[in-house]
C-alpha cells in the first residue's frame, strides 16, 4: 500500500502571554492508504493538537517551530485550507450538538459543502445516499429536519455523511465515542468501519478510550506529553503494552467482572516543559534514578513497534 | 433566517399569553396602519399637509367637528396628529435600519477578521459610543442641514456604534463556535461561511435591540424637531407639533398635548414589544414554551 500522509518531526507550541507552552514535541508517524490510526493519550498530551494541525485548524496562538506535514505531495501546512478541507481531509468534530449551524437545516449544509463541486450531480440524492448507507431508513426526512430535532447518535451520522460526501482520502473523528451511551459506541464503531471499507477511506481516531481501538483501528499512536511514547499494531499493543504509560493507560480500562485495583500516580510537575528526562519520569512505575530524570530517551524499534523508553534503550 | 413562518408563528402563540406585549403590539398595529392610511382617513387632508390656513376658526378648543381642536391657524389637530404617526414610522424605520446596515456590515468583517483590523474598527467605534447619540445627532444635523432625510440620516449616524458593539461581541463568539469550524473542514467556502453562517447566528440580539430602540428613535427625532432643527413646518410631526403649541400651554392646551399622548403611546408601545421580543429570545423562556408544547 502507498503512503498517504506522512508527518515529519512535527513541533507546535502556543503562545500564552509571554509562555510557550509546548504541545507537540517531534512527533512522527506513517498513514498507508486505507489504514485507520488510534491517536490515544489523556487530556493535554497534544493528540487533538495534532489532528488540528493535520486539518488545519489550529487557534491563531498556536505556532508551527519545526515539521513537515505531507500528503499526496501536498505540503498541507504551506498550502491555502480551503484547498484541503473536504476534498484532502475532512474531520468529525468532538460536541456533536453544537456542530450544525442551529439555523440551518440539514440539507443546506449538504448544499454549502457541495457548493463547488460539480453541479451535474443531484446533491440531495447523492445526501440520502450516504445517508441511507449510514443507517438512516428515512433519509429524505433527516434532510428536511433542523439540527435540533435529532438525536446525538444521528448528529455524529449525519456529520460522518458531510464529512465524507466529498470523498476525501482522510477522516479525522474526534473522540467518536466520548458523546453516547455504552451500547451505541458499539454501532458507531461498526460504522466507521463500513465506511471505512466502502469508501476507502483512511482515519486517525482521536480517543483517550484504548478500549475501542481494536475493533476500529490497525495502528496506535500513544501520545504523553507531545512524545509518541509507543507505535504500533494495535493488537499487539493491547495484548502487550512495552512502554510503562501504555501498561498505564491499559490496566486502566474498566472491566466489569474482574475489579482490579490499580494506583494512578499523579504527576508532580504540571508544566511539562520543564522536564529534563522522560516526560513520564514521575509517574512511572519502573523509574530508574540516574537514567530516566537526566537524559531523553530515544526511540527503539522493535519489529513493527517503536517505543520510546529507557528500558529498551539498552536492550540493544 | 430568523424571519420565517415557524418563527412568527412561535412569537404570536408566545404573545397571546404575554398581556403587555400584547398590548404593545395591538398599539403598534393601529399606528402602523395609521400611518400607512392617514392622508385617506383624515377628516382635513389640507389641514394634516398643513396647506390650509383657517384663521377664523383659529385656537378652538375640542368639539365634534374638531375632536383634538384647532391650532393657531386654524388647522384640525387631529387630522395633523393621524398624520405625524407617517413622519415617525419612517423615521423609525429608517434610523433603525440604516444604523443596522452600518452596525452589522462594518463588524461582521471587523469580528471576523480580528486582530489589528478588528481593534482599528472597535476604536473608532468606542469614539462614537463616548458621546451620547442625541449630542451627535444635534452635531450632524447642524453641519448636514435640516429637513426629514437628514433627521434621518444624523440619527442614524449617531446610532450605529450600539450595533456594532453588539455584533462585534456577538461575532467574535460565533466565529469560535463548533459548527463554525465544522462548516470550514467541511469545505464550505469563506464567503458563505460568513453571510450565511456567522451573520444569521450573531443576529438574535441585534435584532432584539432594534425594537427596543424603535420607540427611542422616535422620540429622538421628535427632541430634535422640537428645538428645531429636525422635521421642518408645516409638516405634521409631533415634535415639531408640541413645539409650535408650548408657548400657548396655558391658552390651548389641546395643540401641543395630544401630539404628546400620541408620542407617549407609541414609544410606550414599541417598549412593551421590544421587551416581550427580548423575553421571547431568551433561550430559558424558549425552552419553557418548548415544554408546554408550543
Amino acid at each position: 500500500m502507498e503512503t498517504l500522509l506522512t508527518v515529519d518531526d512535527l513541533k507546535i507550541s502556543y503562545k500564552s502571554g509571554n509562555y510557550y507552552i509546548k504541545a507537540l514535541d517531534g512527533v512522527s508517524f506513517e498513514i498507508k492508504e486505507g489504514e485507520s490510526l488510534a491517536i490515544v493519550g489523556e487530556s493535554g498530551s497534544g493528540k487533538s493538537t495534532l489532528g488540528m494541525a493535520i486539518a488545519r485548524l489550529l487557534p491563531p496562538n498556536a505556532i508551527i517551530e519545526k515539521g513537515r506535514i505531507v500528503m499526496k505531495d501536498i505540503d498541507i501546512l504551506n498550502s491555502k485550507p480551503d484547498s484541503i478541507r473536504g476534498k484532502l481531509i475532512s474531520m468529525i468534530p468532538q460536541e456533536v450538538g453544537t456542530a450544525l449551524s442551529p439555523f440551518h437545516k440539514i440539507s443546506t449544509v449538504f448544499e454549502d459543502v457541495m457548493a463547488s463541486e460539480n453541479k451535474a450531480t443531484n446533491i440531495l440524492n447523492e445526501a440520502s445516499k450516504i445517508l441511507a448507507f449510514l443507517g438512516f431508513k428515512d433519509p429524505e426526512r433527516i434532510l428536511k429536519s433542523y439540527p435540533h430535532e435529532l438525536s446525538g447518535g444521528m448528529l455524529q451520522r449525519v456529520l460522518l455523511a458531510l464529512a465524507i460526501i466529498k470523498r476525501p482520502y482522510l477522516i479525522i473523528a474526534d473522540e467518536p465515542t466520548s458523546m453516547v451511551d455504552a451500547p451505541l459506541r458499539i454501532n458507531i464503531v461498526e460504522i466507521l468501519n463500513a465506511v471505512r471499507k466502502e469508501f476507502n477511506i483512511s482515519m486517525i481516531i482521536i480517543t483517550h478510550d484504548i478500549a475501542i481501538t481494536p475493533h476500529l483501528c490497525d495502528n496506535i499512536v500513544v501520545m504523553y506529553a507531545g512524545k509518541i511514547m509507543e507505535y504500533g499494531k494495535a493488537k499487539e499493543i493491547i495484548d502487550n503494552p512495552l512502554n510503562p504509560y501504555t501498561k498505564l493507560l491499559i490496566n486502566s480500562i474498566p472491566r466489569i467482572k474482574t475489579a482490579t485495583r490499580f494506583e494512578v500516580i499523579e504527576r508532580k510537575n504540571t508544566q511539562i516543559q520543564f522536564y529534563k528526562g522522560c516526560p513520564f519520569a514521575d509517574r512511572c512505575e519502573s523509574f530508574m534514578k540516574g537514567i530516566c530524570d537526566i537524559t531523553i530517551p530515544r526511540y527503539t524499534s522493535l519489529g513493527n513497534r517503536k517505543v520510546l523508553c529507557h528500558l529498551y534503550n539498552d536492550k540493544k | 433566517m430568523i424571519i420565517s413562518s415557524r418563527f412568527i408563528r412561535e412569537y404570536y402563540e408566545y404573545l397571546k399569553k404575554d398581556k403587555l406585549g400584547l398590548t404593545g403590539a395591538i398599539i403598534v398595529m393601529i399606528f402602523i396602519f395609521l400611518a400607512v392610511f392617514a392622508p385617506y382617513i383624515v377628516p382635513y387632508p389640507a389641514d394634516a399637509w398643513g396647506y390650509a390656513y383657517n384663521i377664523e376658526q383659529r385656537l378652538q378648543p375640542p368639539s365634534l367637528a374638531h375632536p383634538f381642536g384647532t391650532d393657531v391657524y386654524g388647522r384640525d389637530v387631529f387630522s395633523r396628529v393621524i398624520l405625524g404617526s407617517r413622519f415617525s414610522l419612517i423615521i423609525a424605520l429608517g434610523v433603525v435600519s440604516i444604523a443596522l446596515l452600518i452596525g452589522v456590515v462594518l463588524e461582521l468583517f471587523a469580528g471576523y477578521l480580528g486582530g489589528r483590523i478588528g481593534t482599528f474598527f472597535m476604536r473608532i467605534t468606542d469614539m462614537f459610543l463616548a458621546f451620547p447619540p442625541i449630542l451627535l445627532a444635534l452635531l450632524f444635523a447642524v453641519v448636514i442641514g435640516r429637513g426629514l432625510l437628514n433627521l434621518i440620516i444624523s440619527l442614524s449616524l449617531a446610532w450605529w456604534p450600539w450595533y456594532a458593539r453588539l455584533t462585534y461581541v456577538q461575532v467574535t463568539t460565533v466565529k469560535n463556535m463548533p459548527y463554525i469550524d465544522a462548516a470550514k473542514i467541511a469545505g464550505i467556502n469563506t464567503p458563505t461561511i460568513i453571510f450565511k453562517y456567522i451573520l444569521p447566528n450573531s443576529l438574535t440580539p441585534v435584532t432584539v435591540q432594534a425594537f427596543l430602540d424603535m420607540g427611542a428613535a422616535i422620540l429622538e427625532a421628535a427632541a430634535l424637531s422640537f428645538i428645531g432643527i429636525g422635521v421642518q413646518p408645516p409638516n405634521p410631526e409631533w415634535g415639531l407639533m408640541i413645539s409650535e403649541g408650548w408657548y400657548l400651554i396655558g391658552v390651548a392646551w389641546w395643540i401641543s398635548i395630544f401630539p404628546g399622548i400620541m408620542l407617549f403611546l407609541v414609544v410606550m408601545a414599541f417598549n412593551f414589544l421590544g421587551d416581550s421580543f427580548r423575553e421571547f429570545n431568551n433561550p430559558k423562556v424558549r425552552r419553557l414554551l418548548e415544554s408546554r408544547g408550543i
